[in-house]
């Protein structure tokens, strides 16, 4: 089980999350629906792959400082050192020696920097001068703490995915996002206060998961394929696509070195995954020889264009393709905007089928945003047939005063009807 | 009309207070005992006759009834919320129950599916807690059904709903089905039987 607490975040004052297995959020437009999607996404993603953002940010201000310093002692304008990316291979030695030894103390640690730095400017002959300068900018980088890294990143994510509006509007309230693993306090995964362009991490949070989260905004994500693999005006095109878009994108592309571990359990989500959408997309995204994404239809045996294909076909290929290749499996998170976009109400049934054997067969979360009495009737019927329906969370969105608030209508899903409803009746 | 009385049933005839009673609630679905709404308890004749033939008794809806016209109705009654119901088991008990007719009046599968309307009826005001297999009644969502029925422009008792999944055997088992709450069978289904 999840649970993300969430307090003045965008329009949402308070929200209290659990996740079982499917979540379905509903309320009128403009209540923070999307406000909670990308709150759980962030808390879920933004400490992931934390440690080579780590290095891969020391390097790079490592080379920055290099080369200053390079240039500084450059006074031959020796036009040849254009072609030698000496700082590039200095970072890294620096880098892998640092991993490497445990430096009892920052004088040990500058020691060994300034040694290296001695040795491999006497190897390739360039003038050393005012190295204890390189040195100090050099240990200030690696000396920063790992807490103050994970700020960095994490309030940087959270960021990125908001497009730097997370505090709650008209409010200088801190936001802040809880994720835990279970109700137990102890097993916080992460709390996170942000303040403008500052994030605070509150307690001791788990360094290690597994668990990602995956979150379909969009299903025309699929036609967005062609930025990722065409020209590179195209895939500048894409970094102005939003944060989930762009790690839908890429794990599209995703292939895997899998343990042998994994592999045999894709090959039995493989066995699994066949018989859920068999009578649905006849067929499936695969990326051809050029490195490509194409929908290959079984039935004809031919490559479809994406924009030839159903809208409504869209949303299980590429559900399909992301367990394929293994970026969806047990105890992730999968996201879905309305996923009733672009479905007819007979295929919003079989779609909420589909999700709810995802959960029940592979032990995927699902969060949904939906305005569709059908699929959200769907579901409900869906989760007792396949008897997981205490697995099912249901949360209203509604305006109190100007503050948006989410109600827990797990025990009385009565009013996300009545509100669909109500429309309609008054035709 | 006077509707049809088959002999070798005529033990079974009863009233619907009878033939809906809950025994573990101990309480009638249809509180009716009028003379002229009587049917067959099915699930005696099923006892009976079932046993002759396959050892064991067959499962079975509760009610039973043929019409003059030939039209036959076969009537499951359950004291249930339409959440709590298994469509599963619902499925099988018509199934077995389509066989029973099938075996005692010794005639075509498909004659019976041409002729026999089937009906659920169920008590959405029996609430019990839910657990992993059931999910709970919606007015709202009824409210809503019902008003696409009406401009699908479906009038009468053709306006219901057609739940738990079993209009895929409309022609196949049975000619017709309705899934409706124990209300609206009393309103709008005993006039259209009997």
């Amino acid at each position: 089980m999840l649970n993300i607490e969430i307090s003045n975040v965008g329009k949402i004052k308070k929200a209290s999350i659990e996740m079982r297995g499917i979540t379905v959020v509903a309320g009128l437009n403009g209540t923070g629906k999307s406000t909670i999607a990308k709150s759980i996404f962030s808390a879920v993603n933004s400490k992931k792959n934390i440690a080579s953002k780590i290095r891969n940010d020391q390097y790079q201000d490592i080379v920055a400082e290099l080369q200053e310093w390079f240039a500084y002692n450059d006074d031959d304008d020796d036009e040849l050192s254009l072609f030698f990316n000496y700082e590039d291979e200095i970072a890294e030695r620096i880098l892998d020696k640092y991993e490497k030894e445990k430096f009892s103390s920052i004088e040990a640690l500058s020691n060994e920097v300034e040694k290296m730095l001695e040795v491999y400017c006497s190897e390739n002959d360039i003038l050393i001068d005012n190295i204890d300068e390189a040195v100090e900018q050099v240990i200030k980088i690696l000396n920063r703490s790992f807490n103050e890294y994970l700020e960095f990143f994490v309030g940087r994510y959270y960021q990125d995915v908001f497009k730097n509006q997370i505090n709650r509007f008209g409010t200088k309230k801190k936001s802040v996002v809880e994720y835990r693993k279970s109700e137990d306090e102890k097993k916080i995964v992460s709390k996170v206060e942000i303040e403008g362009d500052t994030a605070k991490i509150i307690g001791k949070p788990m360094i290690t998961q597994q668990e990602n989260a995956i979150y379909i905004e969009t299903h025309s994500a699929l036609d967005m394929c062609e930025e990722f693999q065409g020209s590179a005006r195209q895939r500048i095109r894409m970094n102005k696509m939003t944060v989930p878009t762009k790690e839908l994108i890429t794990y599209l592309f995703a292939e895997r070195e899998l343990s042998f571990a994994q592999q045999q359990q894709l090959e039995a989500n493989k066995t699994i995954i066949a018989g859920i959408v068999k009578d649905v997309t006849h067929g499936h995204l695969q990326k051809n020889q050029n490195g490509m994404m194409e929908f290959v239809d079984s039935t004809i045996k031919q490559k479809v264009e994406f924009s030839n294909m159903s809208a409504g076909l869209k949303i299980f290929t590429l559900i399909q393709r992301l367990l394929e290749n293994y970026s969806l499996k047990a105890s992730d998170v999968l996201i879905v905007d309305e996923p009733e976009v672009n479905l007819h109400p007979k295929w919003q049934v079989v779609l909420a089928e589909l999700l709810v054997r995802i959960h029940k067969e592979l032990g995927i979360y699902i969060m949904i945003n939906s305005h569709s009495p059908y699929f959200i009737r769907a579901i409900e019927v869906k989760m007792a047939e396949y008897e997981c329906a205490l697995d099912g969370t249901y949360y209203f969105l509604e305006e109190e005063n100007g503050e948006c608030i989410c109600k827990d209508v797990s025990n009385n899903r009565e009013v996300i009807y009545d509100t669909l409803y109500q429309p309609l009746n008054s035709l | 009309m006077k509707d049809r009385i088959i002999e070798d049933y005529r033990p079974f005839l009863s009233n619907l207070s009878e033939i809906s009673y809950d025994s573990e609630h101990r309480v009638s679905l249809i509180q009716d005992k009028k003379p002229n709404h009587r049917m067959y308890n099915f699930d005696g004749i099923s006892d009976k006759f079932s046993k002759k033939t396959r050892g064991e008794k067959n499962m079975s809806c509760d009610g039973y009834y043929e019409k003059a016209s030939g039209d036959t109705y076969l009537i499951e009654f359950k004291n249930q919320e339409e959440g709590q119901i298994d469509k599963r088991w619902l499925k099988n008990k018509i199934y077995d129950s389509i066989s029973t007719i099938v075996m005692n009046e010794n005639i075509a599968r498909k004659d019976v599916a041409g002729r026999t309307t089937v009906i659920v009826v169920y008590n959405d005001k029996n609430k019990e807690p839910l657990n992993d297999q059931s999910y709970s009644t919606s007015p709202a969502f009824n409210k809503f059904s019902q008003k696409m029925a009406y401009l699908a422009e479906k009038r009468g008792i053709d306006s219901y709903d057609k739940k738990f999944d079993l209009v895929r055997y409309k022609g196949l088992l049975f000619k017709d089905v309705y899934t409706v709450d124990k209300e609206i069978f009393e309103k709008d289904f005993m006039d259209v039987i009997f």
